[in-house]
């Protein structure tokens, strides 16, 4: 059991309206406005909030504002060490506690203080007032502890609901910081798929010591800034192996995807990343033709809605460019 | 131990995959494990060419689930299944070659495969699906669903068969004419853009007059797709009972109104004596015919398997009329034995019908399908519903034998099972497939480049090469797999091999 801190890197900072501009009450689409960068009133450090509101960094789900962490910036602490980035978190690194501190303050008509705090859309604060606020995780047993994953990539999102029509609320946001506790899990497992993989590619991992019959798996990644998580079906889940083969709702995501054990109390508790894979072709179905004589497959390549550009598998070279 | 005692070992050939017992039994020109290995010639061996992109369109077809070859009259073209899960629908295109892509030619909802025929430049497509019984899967026709057919030239499929003509006719005695004088039943009968005749609809009854013709009105017309329309009628009836469909009609010769608009045909004179063209088969046609999870054609007969109601149901089509099915003398009912009939073929004049551990065969004796003989083939030995090899870019099956994939292997068949299998020496691989995946088998014989090519449940090739014959030990086995795995095949203008494939 250690703490750990995510610690600003940036000197980033973020105001905007939340207003809500529709007739039909509730909260409509923020009219989310960068102020200022640099709040003078706060000290530094702040904490990195990705790239303002230029999209797609932050992004809003389901009206929510949400600031999220990048995976390869040193901004994590453990046990007030030196930060190192997500990539470098030791294996078998679990969150067991979690609690999101900010500092707000309101130039705004909403009197009212329709100001709350998300993990997720199912783990959110009450109302707020201003000033500085906190938002501890768990916070109840019905709340899942999400994955190390998402605590980088959703860090925490900022709802402010039922304000009336016309009504704005103005909100300078500093000080962010997401800090708790974790432990290591110490048992050990391998991932025999080697990267790059695509849809349909069969993932292997082999056990040393872990327990995959205790397990559920989940596949995860950032798509223009904004998390996404896709379930995969087993076709093989013993104590010693699990395999499945990568389904195919990614969308149209190339990039890093991670592969998220959760416990279910047997073995440990909460989530484990099980290692990561570069994910290059999104869909590779078609129709084809076998080639006399060629010595390489070239797949059709829907990384972008139009680009159908064929890539050669075999060679690596051409993969990475 | 010292090297210098060891005898060397000349390997002078390399027989492809050994997956057969114990793995420290493989022979020494085998491999206990290989992949992507091709065979060439006699001895040598090489990495399996590579595949290339089929389509040069900006939108190729994505997920795709089948690919038929579909041969027509100017050209070999290919007709796929592909499927929207967004939508939860099967749709299906004809692509003509790498630019030019019609459709879809149809949307179905939740059509996750198709069985296929061409005729006459035409294809006749059927939906089908896989449905769970007792823990087994089971192909069957979509509940609700019909045989399509599709022109071939961009235009949408629709259903086979039609509806047969409503309504009545005005008849009236006409100029002067010879006819038979005495009571007939007139009708009409719709001919569509497919050639197939409808059912005898607005049958009206009326008594001719020797000297004088006969004249029709208020002809019903059809939907677009009727091209023609043909007046029948019966010979003189003497004791008429009220029973419209009860006798026996014919075309009139001089009878046929060559459009869909006209409604009005007069002066028709015809003798009983000219009544030779026999129409009562088409009464009892249907309309829509139910889809099946299996097609082929047998003696210039369509023949439709396992429809959604009847898992042990087939239906044959008239000769030289794949759309005209009677609804009583076209059945074909393999005994039920709760397995479904997966698939049909002809071999030497003999219609063979396979259930996935059970064949049987009918011989068609010139009379009704229906009074065709059974003959039970094999008790233990079927396939499923890609499980018998098409040749070529022919888009059938028959060379003088047919490859099978039966539950133990790939086994030969020239009217019985031959065995040992042709799979024989990766019996393990085989074994170790899912029966119940079976389904996704495809199978493709490719005699140019002596070469079986055979799509496994788990979404690699397996490839059979023959080159040193066609014979259980001679054969070379060897499994292809690649990266977005593969779940179609079907062999385009004569010898290219087309695959397909779709996303988990």
């Amino acid at each position: 059991m250690g703490s750990f801190t995510i610690i600003p890197d940036s000197s980033n900072i973020v105001s905007g309206f939340f207003i809500n501009n529709t007739a039909s009450g509730k909260f409509g689409p923020f009219d989310l406005v960068v102020l200022q960068t640099n709040d003078i009133g706060v000290p530094p450090p702040y904490p990195r909030i990705l790239q303002g509101f230029d999209p797609p960094a932050v992004a809003t789900i389901d009206n929510l504002l949400r600031m999220s962490f990048g995976l390869t910036t040193n901004v994590i602490s453990l046990d007030g060490d030196p930060r190192i980035s997500f990539a470098g978190l030791p294996l078998g690194f679990v969150v067991d506690s979690a609690l999101i501190s900010l500092y707000t303050d309101n130039n705004g008509s909403d009197a009212i203080n329709h100001f709350r705090i998300q993990f997720d859309e199912s783990t959110e604060s009450g109302d707020k007032s201003f000033v500085a606020q906190s938002f501890s995780h768990p916070n109840s047993t019905q709340n899942p502890i999400p994955s190390s994953f998402l605590f980088f990539v959703r860090g925490c999102g900022i709802h402010v609901n039922n304000l009336t029509v016309g009504q704005r609320t103005s909100r300078w946001i500093s000080r962010f910081a997401v800090s708790g506790t974790y432990h290591l899990e110490s048992f050990t497992w391998t991932l025999s798929t080697a990267s790059p993989v695509s849809v349909g590619s069969e993932i292997i991992f082999t056990s040393g010591t872990a327990n995959f019959a205790n397990m559920s798996i989940s596949i995860q990644y950032v798509k223009a800034g904004v998390p996404k998580t896709v379930v995969p079906v087993p076709t093989s889940q013993t104590e010693t192996l699990l395999k499945f083969l990568l389904p195919n709702n990614f969308e149209d995501f190339v990039g890093t995807i991670y592969f998220i054990g959760t416990g279910n109390g047997v073995q440990f508790t909460g989530s484990v990343v099980l290692g990561s894979l570069q994910f290059i072709i999104v869909n590779g179905s078609g129709i084809y033709k076998i080639i006399k004589g060629q010595s390489h497959d070239t797949l059709y390549d829907r990384n972008g809605p139009i680009s159908y550009t064929p890539i050669n598998l075999i060679l690596p070279s051409d993969i990475l460019g | 131990m010292p090297y210098r005692d060891h005898e060397a070992i000349v390997l002078d050939s390399f027989n492809g995959l050994w997956s057969r017992g114990d793995p420290d039994r493989t022979p020494l020109d085998h491999f206990q494990d290989s992949e992507n290995i091709k065979h060439i010639g006699s001895n040598s061996f090489g990495t399996r060419d590579g595949i290339g992109i089929s389509q040069s369109v900006t939108v190729p077809l994505s997920n795709v689930k089948r690919i038929y070859n579909y041969p027509t009259p100017t050209r070999n073209t290919l007709i796929v299944l592909t499927y929207d899960d967004v939508v939860d629908k099967g749709k299906i295109y004809h692509v003509v070659d790498s630019t030019t892509v019609y459709g879809p030619l149809l949307q179905i909802t939740g059509m996750h495969d198709f069985a296929f025929v061409p005729y006459a430049g035409r294809a006749y497509i059927s939906p089908f699906n896989t449905f769970g019984a007792g823990g087994l899967n089971v192909e069957k026709g979509l509940q609700n669903e019909f045989l399509y057919v599709y022109a071939g030239d961009g235009t949408v499929a629709r259903k086979a068969a039609g509806v047969a003509p409503t309504g009545a006719l005005i008849i009236a005695n006409g100029a002067a004419g010879l006819t038979d004088a005495g009571f007939h039943l007139f009708g009409v009968v719709y001919e569509t853009n497919s050639g197939y005749l409808t059912s005898i609809g607005a049958i009206t009854s009326f008594t001719t007059s020797a000297a004088l013709s006969v004249s029709f009105s208020t002809i019903p017309t059809g939907s677009a797709i009727v091209t023609k329309r043909h007046i029948v009628a019966t010979k003189v009836i003497t004791n008429y009972n009220g029973d419209t469909t009860g006798y026996q009609f014919f075309f009139i010769p001089t009878g046929t109104i060559s459009n869909n608009t006209s409604t009005v045909l007069n002066d028709i004179s015809f003798f009983d004596a000219d009544l030779l063209d026999d129409a009562s088969h088409l009464i009892d046609n249907y309309a829509e015919i139910p889809a099946g999870a299996a097609l082929t054609l047998y003696h210039n007969r369509l023949v439709l398997f396992t429809t959604f109601d009847d898992i042990s149901l087939g239906l044959a089509s008239e000769v030289g009329e794949p759309e005209a099915i009677d609804q009583i003398d076209g059945l074909i009912v393999v005994p039920p034995d709760g397995n479904p009939i997966t698939n049909g073929q002809e071999l030497r004049d003999i219609l063979y019908i396979t259930k996935r551990s059970r064949t049987v065969s009918y011989v068609d004796n010139g009379d009704e399908p229906s009074t065709w003989p059974l003959v039970v083939v094999d008790n233990a030995l079927g396939t499923s519903v890609h499980g018998i090899a098409t040749v070529l870019d022919s888009g059938s099956s028959s060379v003088d034998f047919l490859i099978i994939s039966t539950y133990q292997g790939i086994t030969l068949f020239n009217g019985r099972y031959i065995l040992p299998e042709l799979s024989w020496k990766v019996d393990d691989l085989w074994s170790s497939l899912d029966q119940n995946e079976f389904r996704k088998i495809q199978i493709v014989n490719a005699p140019i480049q002596t070469e079986i090519y055979i799509i496994l449940p788990d979404r690699r090739l397996l490839v059979g090469n023959y080159a040193n014959g066609f014979d259980p030990k001679k054969i070379r086995w060897e499994p292809w797999s690649y990266q977005m795995g593969v779940n179609t095949i079907a062999i385009h203008n004569i010898d290219e091999i087309v695959l397909g494939a779709d996303l988990v």
